[in-house]
C-alpha cells in the first residue's frame, strides 16, 4: 500500500515536471540558505575559537590608559611580576606595520615587540635558531626572530640565522640579526605568528619607537584553577597604580570566547530567520501547488472513492506528494547547500563546518514544512463529496 | 433468493436554497441476487439519486438501504468506502479510468485499497482483462484505447473485488452502437454467470435486456416489471 502511494505520488509528480519543480524551489533555496548560513558560521566561529584557545586557556588581555594619577611602565609591569601570586607570565604587547627589507627583497608586513615571556604565552617554537631570552631583552639588542612566511618570503631558500635585516618605519630604520625561526604555526588570538616579526620590547622602545608607556599587556595565570584569583589580582594592582577602574579594561579568555559566542548566535539567529522566512514562503508555495492540484484532480478523487478509497487514502496520497516534494527539495537544498558554501568559503576564507545535527535538522525541517502546509490541501481533498467530485469537469 | 440491495421508503430531499427538491419520494425496492435490472427514467426522474444511493456515494434523507442484508443509510464515511470497494462495482458513462495509470494498474486500484497483495491483484487483474477481451493491452494507458476498450477495463475494474452488483450508469451512453453492444454482451454473460447487474439508463433499446425494470418518474416508482 505505501509502495503504491509513492509510486502513484512520483508518477503524478513527473507528469507536471516543471511545476514539481518549481514548487520544489523556495524549499530548496531555504534548506540550502541554513545549510549556507550555518556551515559558513560553525567555521568561523571554530577558527576564531581556535585561535583564541590555541594559546590555553587562561590568558588575559589587558589594555591600559593613562589616568589622572599616573600610567603604566614596563618596570611596573615587572613589579607586577614579582609581587604577583597568581600571575606567572606578563609581557607589554605592541604590534605594528613596518617594511623589512633583506638585501633586495622587501615585504611589509606586522612585527610584535614584548618580553620573553610572550613565548610561554603563545607557546612558540623555533625551527632553527633560538627564542629571544632575557639578555636580548635586557640589553635591547638588535635581534628578531622570524615566522616562516617572512623567512620565504625575505630570504628563500637561503639560511636566514646571522644575516641582517632592515626594518623601516616611516624614515627611520632599524638593523635586526635573525637569531631564530618558528615553526609554522598559523594564527593565534590576534597574530598571524608566521606572518610577524618578533622583536625585543625594549628595542623597539630604545631605538624605534616611544613606547614606555605601555597600553597593552598580555598576562598568564598559574593555572587555569586561578584564574578568577589572577584576574582579581591584576585588578588590584591596576587599580593601585592607576586609581580609576575605567582606566582599564581586562579581557579574560572566556569572556572573549562568550562574546565570539554571542556575536555568532546572534549571527546565526538573525541569518536563521531569514533562510525560515523562505522556508516559509516555500512552504505557502507548496501550499499553493497542492490546492491547485487537488482542484485539478476532483474527479480522479470521485472515481477513487466511488472505487472503495477511503478518506484517509486520499488524504495520504496527497500528503505523500508534498512530503516527497519537501524531502527531494530538502536533499536537492542540502547537496546544493554542501557545495555552495564550500565554494562561498573559498572566497571568504573560512572553511565551511557541517554538523551533522544541524543537516539532519534541515532536513526534518523541510519534511515538516511538507506536512504542515501539506496537510490542508489533502484534509480538502479527502473531505470531497464523491457525487459532486465525480460530477466536476 | 437473496437480496443483494434494498430500498425502504427512501426519499431525498436536496435544498438548493430556500427551495426544497425532492428528488425521490418514498421509494422502496428489492433487488435479488442474479437479476439483469434496467433503471429508467427520463432527466429529473430521481434516476441519478437512485445511482448515487444504490453505490453508496450518497445517504438517504429518510428511509433504509440495504446492501446484502446490512443497514447502509447510517454508515460512516469510512464503512461507506469499505462498502463501495468490497460489494459495488462501478460502471460509469465516462469510464472514468484514471489517465496516468495503465489498463492492468486501474483494474488493480480497488484491489488495493482492500488491501490485496501484490501478486494476487496483478493475476487477477490479468485474467479479468482478459475476460473482457482485453488480454493483449494490459499495458496500455486509457489514451490509447478506443472507448469500447475502455469501458471494457471499466468492467474488469467494476469486477476486481467480486462485488455484490454491478452499478451501470448510461453504459453505452457514451460509445458507438458496435461497442456498446459490446460491451451490453459482456454484462448478458456476466449475468448469465450469476453476476447481478443493475443499469441505470434512459434508453429504451435497453430494456429489453432485464429481467426486472424499474420505471421511475418525478422521484417515484412509475411502473416496476419482473420478465
Amino acid at each position: 500500500m505505501i509502495y503504491e502511494m509513492f509510486k502513484e505520488a512520483m508518477r503524478s509528480l513527473l507528469h507536471n515536471k516543471m511545476r514539481s519543480f518549481l514548487s520544489m524551489l523556495g524549499i530548496v533555496i531555504g534548506v540550502m540558505a541554513v545549510i549556507i548560513v550555518l556551515s559558513l558560521g560553525n567555521g568561523a566561529t571554530y577558527s576564531v575559537k581556535n585561535q583564541i584557545e590555541s594559546i590555553g586557556s587562561n590568558v588575559f588581555f589587558v589594555m591600559v590608559k593613562r589616568s589622572k594619577y599616573g600610567n603604566l611602565t614596563v618596570n611596573d609591569l615587572e613589579k607586577i611580576k614579582l609581587e604577583a601570586n597568581y600571575l606567572v607570565d606578563i609581557t607589554p604587547s605592541f604590534s605594528g606595520n613596518g617594511n623589512f627589507k633583506y638585501n633586495k627583497n622587501e615585504i611589509s608586513t606586522q612585527f610584535y615587540a614584548a618580553n620573553p615571556d610572550f613565548i610561554n604565552i603563545f607557546g612558540l617554537k623555533t625551527k632553527n635558531g633560538r627564542l629571544i631570552n632575557d639578555l636580548d631583552f635586557d640589553g635591547g639588542l638588535k635581534v628578531a626572530v622570524i615566522g616562516s612566511y617572512v623567512a620565504e618570503q625575505l630570504f628563500g631558500s637561503e639560511d636566514p640565522i646571522g644575516k641582517e635585516i632592515k626594518l623601516y618605519i616611516n624614515n627611520r630604520f632599524l638593523p635586526l640579526k635573525i637569531i631564530g625561526i618558528l615553526e609554522e604555526t598559523g594564527s593565534k588570538l590576534f597574530l598571524n605568528v608566521d606572518n610577524t616579526v618578533f622583536i625585543p620590547y625594549s628595542t623597539v622602545e630604545q631605538r624605534l619607537l616611544k613606547l614606555d608607556v605601555v597600553n597593552q599587556f598580555l598576562a598568564k595565570a598559574k593555572s587555569s584553577d586561578e584564574v578568577e584569583n589572577a584576574k582579581n589580582e591584576l585588578e588590584m594592582f591596576l587599580f593601585s597604580k592607576l586609581k580609576d577602574e575605567n582606566a582599564y579594561y581586562i579581557l579574560s579568555q572566556d569572556e572573549m570566547l562568550d562574546t565570539i559566542n554571542q556575536i555568532t548566535g546572534m549571527l546565526n539567529i538573525t541569518l536563521g530567520a531569514i533562510a525560515a522566512i523562505s522556508l516559509l514562503v516555500g512552504g505557502i508555495g507548496i501550499m499553493n501547488i497542492m490546492l491547485v492540484s487537488v482542484t485539478e484532480r476532483t474527479r480522479e478523487i470521485g472515481i477513487k472513492k466511488a472505487i472503495g478509497a477511503t478518506n484517509s487514502n486520499i488524504m495520504l496520497q496527497f500528503l505523500t506528494e508534498s512530503l516527497i516534494l519537501t524531502f527531494s527539495a530538502g536533499i536537492i537544498g542540502i547537496v546544493f547547500g554542501i557545495l555552495f558554501s564550500n565554494f562561498i568559503g573559498r572566497f571568504i576564507d573560512v572553511t565551511p563546518y557541517f554538523r551533522i545535527d544541524q543537516v539532519v535538522l534541515s532536513f526534518i525541517t523541510a519534511g515538516f514544512i511538507g506536512l504542515f502546509f501539506g496537510i490542508y490541501p489533502a484534509i480538502k481533498a479527502s473531505k470531497l463529496n464523491p457525487v459532486d467530485a465525480l460530477r466536476y469537469e | 433468493m437473496k437480496a443483494v440491495f434494498e430500498m425502504k421508503n427512501v426519499k431525498k430531499i436536496y435544498k438548493m436554497g430556500e427551495v426544497e427538491v425532492k428528488a425521490l419520494d418514498d421509494v422502496s425496492f428489492k433487488i435479488n441476487s442474479g437479476e439483469f435490472v434496467i433503471i429508467m427514467g427520463p432527466s429529473g426522474s430521481g434516476k441519478s439519486t437512485t445511482l448515487h444511493i444504490m453505490g453508496c456515494l450518497d445517504k438517504p434523507t429518510d428511509g433504509s438501504v440495504y446492501i446484502d442484508g446490512v443497514d447502509v443509510s447510517n454508515l460512516k464515511d469510512k464503512e461507506l468506502a469499505k462498502i463501495r470497494g468490497e460489494k459495488i462495482g462501478f460502471v460509469f458513462q465516462q469510464f472514468n479510468l484514471l489517465p496516468r495509470l495503465t489498463a492492468i494498474e486501474n483494474v488493480e486500484l480497488p484491489m488495493i485499497y482492500r488491501g490485496i497483495p501484490h501478486q494476487k491483484r496483478k493475476k487477477r487483474a490479468k485474467e479479468l482483462l482478459e475476460l473482457v477481451g482485453l488480454g493483449d493491452r494490459i499495458n496500455h494507458k486509457p489514451t490509447q484505447l478506443s472507448g469500447g476498450q475502455m469501458q471494457r477495463v471499466a468492467i474488469a475494474r467494476a469486477l476486481a473485488n467480486e462485488p455484490s452488483y454491478i452499478l451501470a450508469d448510461e453504459p453505452t451512453g457514451n460509445l458507438d452502437s458496435k461497442s456498446g453492444k459490446g460491451i451490453l454482451e459482456i454484462f448478458e454473460k456476466l449475468n448469465k454467470e450469476g453476476m447481478t447487474v443493475v443499469i441505470v439508463t434512459h434508453d429504451p433499446e435497453l430494456e429489453l435486456l432485464g429481467n426486472h425494470l424499474i420505471y421511475l418518474r418525478d422521484g417515484k416508482i412509475q411502473e416496476e416489471r419482473f420478465l
